[in-house]
């Protein structure tokens, strides 16, 4: 007996050995953990100073009383202040197709690869086809299933109307499983970006402004409506920015089916003596698809762009002769990115800058600055980097870098009209 | 005659059938009663409960070393609505975190009628299933081969079981061969049950993994608990016993070092680490074995790296206690299982299924009890006459998404004729009790087990 029980020791001795041979080696590869920033999230990083994959959360969201960065120096002279009324989420000047276009960052997926449909449910007391809203339940809230804290959390929506009988009260369901469970009749509606997240952060709103602006043009985008919905018993806010300003796959054989179409974000960024890429703070340039699908801009007939609600950022390293269309008027910007970013900085013969259409190339990028001279040949002797395609095209594979993020990057304007409410 | 009534009917008359035998108690069940615990293999894999003969372990040959046996499993099966635990109109994803993926069983395997969840993205928490969907069919469960090789001059076993999956190539994933033990054991000191195996066992967590095998399980399907304890493992263990004869009990400990856990390998594979940190298993077991009454409690836990991802920093524990009583021809088996998964700390999630997209964090806690009556006959073809009942309830929750409750009743009956047949019958009523809608997903099943 004493000789098994020796043996038996001696084995979980050996067994513990191996374990802890096994365990206190090298852990292998370094794996960041994939992680969702909320609204919430982000303006807590923001409050703190901190970052978020590398880039100050201050880009994104600029809290109550502080310079927005956009209207602050180098951009202009003078810092304008974000409303102490809420925190903002800064909108951000883009190019898209061409034309000038704005975005806000409100959320950002840290290595996440792929992002879901999930379903909203709205009630009503009965389904009218072409404008399902219209018996809404009274004072009922939509219900959805899914938490922020989830991987698989989603501000990309599917409206699902779920006929409720006339006198139901508003509050009889605040769960997708009692819905569900109930046998209720149900119809598809279109998309809804609405990310979750609290009813004071809202697109940045420069003091004693009424809504958002774009910066270095001015123009008023669209902005967002704060709301309250039902997760399994619980109010929760919300932004809505608006229906039908995403698309999803539907392709059920393949396994993508309820996957977001992603469109590509492309960040202009100088090589820096180091090798590492450093953005230039250019206003980006917004694809209608993936990176290299060549997929055309979708647009609903209300004109929304139904592409760059979800988008992959990439660094695109710009050729040594690109340069920026920058007025006269900007001259701190001018400085700036001649002296610390090393970029080709053409001043703007003043017969350019005086045309109707100059601020709408503002900050667009050239690839042959030099047309910003010839105010007979501007602006179609330029060669633009303004949308997807002239990317995509003009540079090479190699300098447009993929990062691995995402972001829920609502169209607040686009092809000269802002987007959403 | 809907649907659900056919089912029903043909188990009242599988149950009207068994009666008459039930007042003929000829022959003590504690002799059908198998007292020895789990170690590894078939020697060891006796039933929890009187019901099961161990048929098909072969009759001890002196002349030869080798050895072959195995079993034929066909069964017949009837899932309600599609067969699947996924609502139609649920569009949540992932659609197997919001519904039981593994309730509507049908065979011992635990495999299900349907996993179609109408296209929508799943993430891996799922069971095989041999795609019938809703309709009634035929199916060939299992055909399983053991190999033993035990030569006398040594105390060794070596042995090998190898298992015939025929399935439809649509949604079932086709065909399998499988290799599903592979062992050798040693047995060192003659005078100790004391045995040390290495290969690819079965798990050591719980009892459920002693019924994994149709012709020893009481009733046809699995418990709910059954995915997180019958998964088989690839290591090493180790097994003792220590009988107290004053006290007419013994004390056993059971320890594996391995690649995963016990999870089935549809959630975690056995067959090797993918985050090269071992998986620690054990079980402590009591055993009270006087004349009319048998009590057996144990207590089990394993603790590791989660063999669905490759971090070795993002670990998986689970606890777990059973009871298992017999008296007379009554027996009862319960089990409590407690898992609790990490996050992982980077996309990909890799099961015997596919690779998904992520594995999420995880909790679980469950139980199942079953009670049987097992009547002995002392007919010309009928030995056994069997009828029991289960319930099973699991409450899991994936981190962000709400967390279900389901509920099962399961009842059967099951009669031994020879000692090669064994014909069994069961309906299983599922039931979403909370976070899950509710669906059609009963099932009726049966299984006609042949043993060689």
């Amino acid at each position: 007996m004493a000789s098994a029980l020796f043996f038996l020791l001696r084995v979980a001795l050996a067994a513990g050995l191996l374990y802890l041979a096994v365990a206190c080696g090298p852990s292998g590869r370094d794996y960041e953990p994939p992680h969702i920033w909320t609204i919430s999230q982000m303006r807590e990083v923001s409050i703190f100073e901190g970052t978020i994959a590398g880039v100050p959360a201050t880009e994104w969201i600029t809290l109550r009383g502080q310079p927005i960065p956009q209207w602050a120096p180098p951009y202009a002279e003078t810092p304008l202040l974000q409303s102490g009324q809420q925190d903002g989420l800064n909108v951000l000047p883009a190019f898209s197709e061409g034309r000038p276009a704005a975005f806000a960052v409100a959320e950002v997926w840290e290595h996440v690869p792929e992002v879901w449909v999930q379903p909203w449910y709205v009630l009503v007391t009965q389904y009218e086809p072409s404008n399902p809203s219209q018996y809404r339940l009274k004072d009922s809230l939509a219900v959805i299933d899914i938490e922020e804290q989830s991987l698989f959390y989603s501000p990309f929506w599917e409206v699902i109307y779920i006929v409720v009988p006339e006198g139901t009260a508003p509050e009889r369901y605040t769960s997708a499983t009692a819905l569900l469970s109930g046998g209720l009749p149900m119809h598809h509606g279109g998309g809804l970006l609405a990310p979750l997240g609290p009813a004071d952060v809202l697109p940045a709103i420069v003091e004693n402004h009424t809504a958002p602006i774009r910066p270095l043009t001015g123009e008023e985008v669209g902005g967002a409506r704060a709301g309250e919905t039902w997760l399994r018993g619980q109010r929760l806010p919300y932004l809505n920015f608006g229906s039908n300003n995403f698309t999803w796959s539907n392709e059920a054989q393949s396994g993508r089916m309820g996957l977001i179409d992603e469109a590509a974000l492309y960040i202009f960024a100088r090589a820096g003596a180091d090798g590492e890429a450093t953005p230039l703070g250019l206003p980006a340039v917004l694809g209608t698809g993936p990176r290299g699908s060549g997929r055309a801009a979708r647009v609903s007939a209300a004109g929304v762009p139904q592409f760059g609600a979800l988008t992959r950022p990439h660094l695109a390293l710009l050729p040594p002769s690109a340069g920026p269309f920058i007025p006269s008027t900007m001259g701190l910007l001018k400085s700036t990115l001649r002296g610390e970013g090393g970029v080709n900085v053409v001043d703007v013969h003043p017969d350019v800058e005086a045309r109707a259409d100059a601020k709408d190339y503002v900050l667009r990028v050239a690839l042959n600055p030099d047309c910003f001279k010839d105010p007979a040949r501007f602006p179609a002797a330029c060669r633009w980097l303004d949308s997807q395609a002239s990317v995509e095209t003009s540079l090479a594979p190699s300098s447009l870098v993929q990062q691995d993020v995402l972001f829920t990057s609502p169209v607040l304007f686009y092809d000269g009209k802002k987007v959403g409410r | 005659m809907s649907g659900r009534e056919l089912p029903v009917l043909t188990l009242s008359l599988l149950l009207l059938a068994a009666t008459p035998s039930l007042a003929e108690p000829e022959v003590s069940p504690e002799v059908t009663q198998a007292s020895v615990d789990s170690g590894d293999g078939p020697p060891e894999d006796q039933p929890a409960s009187t019901s099961a003969p161990s048929g098909y372990t072969p009759e001890e040959v002196a002349d030869s070393p080798f050895r072959v046996s195995g079993y034929v499993d066909v069964g017949f099966a009837k899932a309600q609505g599609r067969g699947s635990s996924f609502h139609p109109d649920d569009t949540r994803v992932p659609a197997d975190y919001g519904a039981d993926s593994f309730a509507p069983a049908v065979n011992s395997r635990g495999e299900v009628a349907s996993l179609d969840a109408g296209g929508r993205f799943v993430n891996g928490f799922l069971p095989r299933t041999v795609d019938i969907g809703g309709h009634g069919s035929f199916l060939l469960n299992t055909a399983s081969l053991d190999l033993f090789y035990e030569p006398s001059s040594a105390p060794v076993l070596i042995f090998a079981r190898t298992q015939f999956l025929p399935r439809f190539e649509k949604g079932s994933g086709g065909t399998r061969l499988l290799l599903q033990q592979a062992f050798g054991r040693v047995t060192p000191f003659s005078g100790h049950e004391l045995t040390l195996t290495v290969g690819r066992f079965d798990s050591v967590f719980g009892i459920e993994y002693l019924e994994n095998e149709s012709p020893i399980r009481a009733g046809i399907t699995p418990s709910l608990m059954a995915r997180y304890t019958t998964g088989h493992q690839l290591g090493v263990k180790a097994f003792y016993r220590r009988q107290i004869p004053s006290l007419s009990s013994a004390l056993s400990l059971n320890v594996a070092v391995t690649n995963g856990s016990s999870r089935v390998e549809s959630l975690q594979t056995a067959d090797l680490s993918l985050t090269g940190l071992p998986f620690e298993s054990a079980r402590l077991g009591y055993e009270l074995q006087l004349l009319r009454l048998q009590v057996k409690l144990g207590m089990s836990g394993q603790t590791g790296a989660r063999n669905d991802q490759n971090d070795a920093r993002v670990h998986q524990t689970q606890l777990g206690a059973d009871v298992r009583l017999t008296a007379g021809w009554l027996s009862l088996a319960a089990e409590y299982v407690r898992a609790r998964d990490d996050a992982g700390t980077a996309p990909g999630k890799h099961t015997g299924v596919g690779d998904f997209f992520y594995a999420s964090r995880f909790s679980m806690d469950g139980l199942y009890g079953m009670l049987a009556l097992a009547v002995p006959v002392d007919g010309e073809a009928l030995r056994m006459a069997t009828v029991y009942g289960r319930y099973d309830r699991r409450a899991a929750e994936f981190h962000g998404f709400g967390g279900i409750l389901t509920s099962r009743y399961t009842v059967g009956t099951r009669l031994d004729f020879w000692s090669v047949l064994s014909l069994k019958a069961e309906y299983l009523f599922n039931r979403e009790n909370a976070g899950a809608p509710r669906v059609d997903n009963d099932v009726f099943t049966t299984s006609a087990v042949y043993v060689f």
